[in-house]
């Protein structure tokens, strides 16, 4: 029997590449085209996520004196292999199955990117228009939808008084689209006093404070409706 | 055992016979369908599996079929097991998927993962006898997405 060559079928092959750690994974897109294929299909994705989470420890900094940078804040992420580190990044949001989304104020402008620390990969995002103010906090969640499998961005800021811009960004579309809430959203509460958020199953939560009172409120966007 | 020990004749691709109590065959999701359909004769033909193959699976079902056998010994047992040329891994994937032995194929595809760790894609293509169907340009590109991952 010629037992030196064994042709395993598609299947067998993706029991295998499930087993693999995912830099493997990256080096063997190149292999062939139905590999390339598979490795980049997001089921198999999922699923290799599932079989291997590995720990990594991200840090927040706020720059020391010594440092020429100091004025800026970073987030730098310390792995086995290199960290990396995001200048004037202040805010972190995730992870949501190891994505993160990050912003914070750069040159005067909000500067917002998603990032995939496992594959090094950061997308950044273009705001939508109405810009947001100088000073004016905007409000970013980030989460998946379950209905659709697509990671999405809810982003709403004031841009005049009381009035709230509010747009919608989809990963696998690659852009924003403006939402109009279906009702007003409850805002005469100063989004700029959140704090405390949290994201579970398809729904973000925001803590908000009314005023300097302490009245709590809690907002939540479904990402799946879209609803507020 | 009791009389009611049931035995089933397996009959390789290479035409060797094994005798086996059922309740150890059964182990095999494919063959237990065919008990459970009540299509079985006298003899059960594995037209995918080879003689040399079917004797280390049946070596496998007889030791995790055996009353009283530790924890510690079977996974002593199951990296022995593993510790097989790279021919006879390939020809026991195979087997596993055709008998529909989970616990088998899940073993011996961990053992290919684990090995296949720190390999350059083109020793991947000599192991898999696989054909490279991209154009140098494209391959080029596709390892400059993640270039780090070669280092």
């Amino acid at each position: 029997m010629n037992d030196c060559v064994v042709y395993f079928t598609e299947d067998i092959v993706k029991e295998i590449l499930l087993r693999c750690p995912l830099k493997l994974l990256l080096r063997f897109k190149c292999v062939r085209k139905s590999w390339y294929a598979l490795i980049k299909n997001p089921e198999f994705v999922q699923q290799q996520l599932k079989n291997h989470s590995s720990r990594q420890l991200l840090t927040y900094t706020n720059g020391t004196p010594d440092d020429p940078d100091h004025d800026y804040c970073s987030i730098t992420l310390i792995s086995e292999e290199n960290p990396q580190t995001f200048k004037g990044m202040t805010y972190l949001i995730g992870s949501v199955d190891g994505l993160f989304l990050m912003y914070g104020t750069i040159d005067g402008g909000i500067s917002c990117t998603l990032w995939n620390p496992a594959i090094r990969e950061v997308r950044p995002l273009l705001l939508p228009l109405p810009a947001p103010i100088i000073h004016d906090a905007p409000v970013l969640g980030f989460g998946l939808d379950p209905l659709t499998n697509d990671y999405k961005v809810i982003y709403f800021h004031c841009y005049l008084w009381h009035e709230y811009a509010t747009s919608i960004y989809s990963c696998s579309k690659d852009s924003w689209r403006i939402l109009k809430p279906k009702k007003l959203l409850p805002f005469y509460t100063d989004v700029r006093n959140t704090f405390g958020t949290a994201y579970l199953n398809g729904t973000y939560y925001w803590l908000l404070r009314v005023g300097h009172r302490c009245d709590y409120t809690i907002l939540l966007f479904d990402f799946g409706s879209e609803m507020f | 055992m009791s009389s009611s020990t049931k035995f089933l004749t397996l009959k390789t691709c290479d035409d060797k016979k094994f005798v086996l109590d059922e309740a150890i065959a059964v182990r095999s999701q494919t063959i237990k369908n065919m008990v459970e359909d009540d299509c079985v004769s006298n003899v059960i033909p594995l037209p995918n599996v080879n003689s040399k193959t079917m004797t280390k699976v049946i070596e496998y079902w007889k030791k995790h079929s055996e009353e009283g056998v530790s924890k510690d010994v079977l996974m002593d047992f199951d990296k022995a097991f593993v510790k097989v040329h790279h021919s006879i891994l390939h020809a026991l994937i195979l087997a596993a998927n055709f008998l529909n032995d989970k616990e088998i194929l899940d073993m011996m595809c961990q053992e290919v993962a684990d090995r296949i760790k720190g390999k350059t894609p083109e020793e991947i293509r000599k192991e898999f006898d696989i054909k490279n169907d991209f154009t140098p340009e494209e391959e080029e590109e596709i390892r400059k997405e993640n270039a780090w991952a070669f280092e």
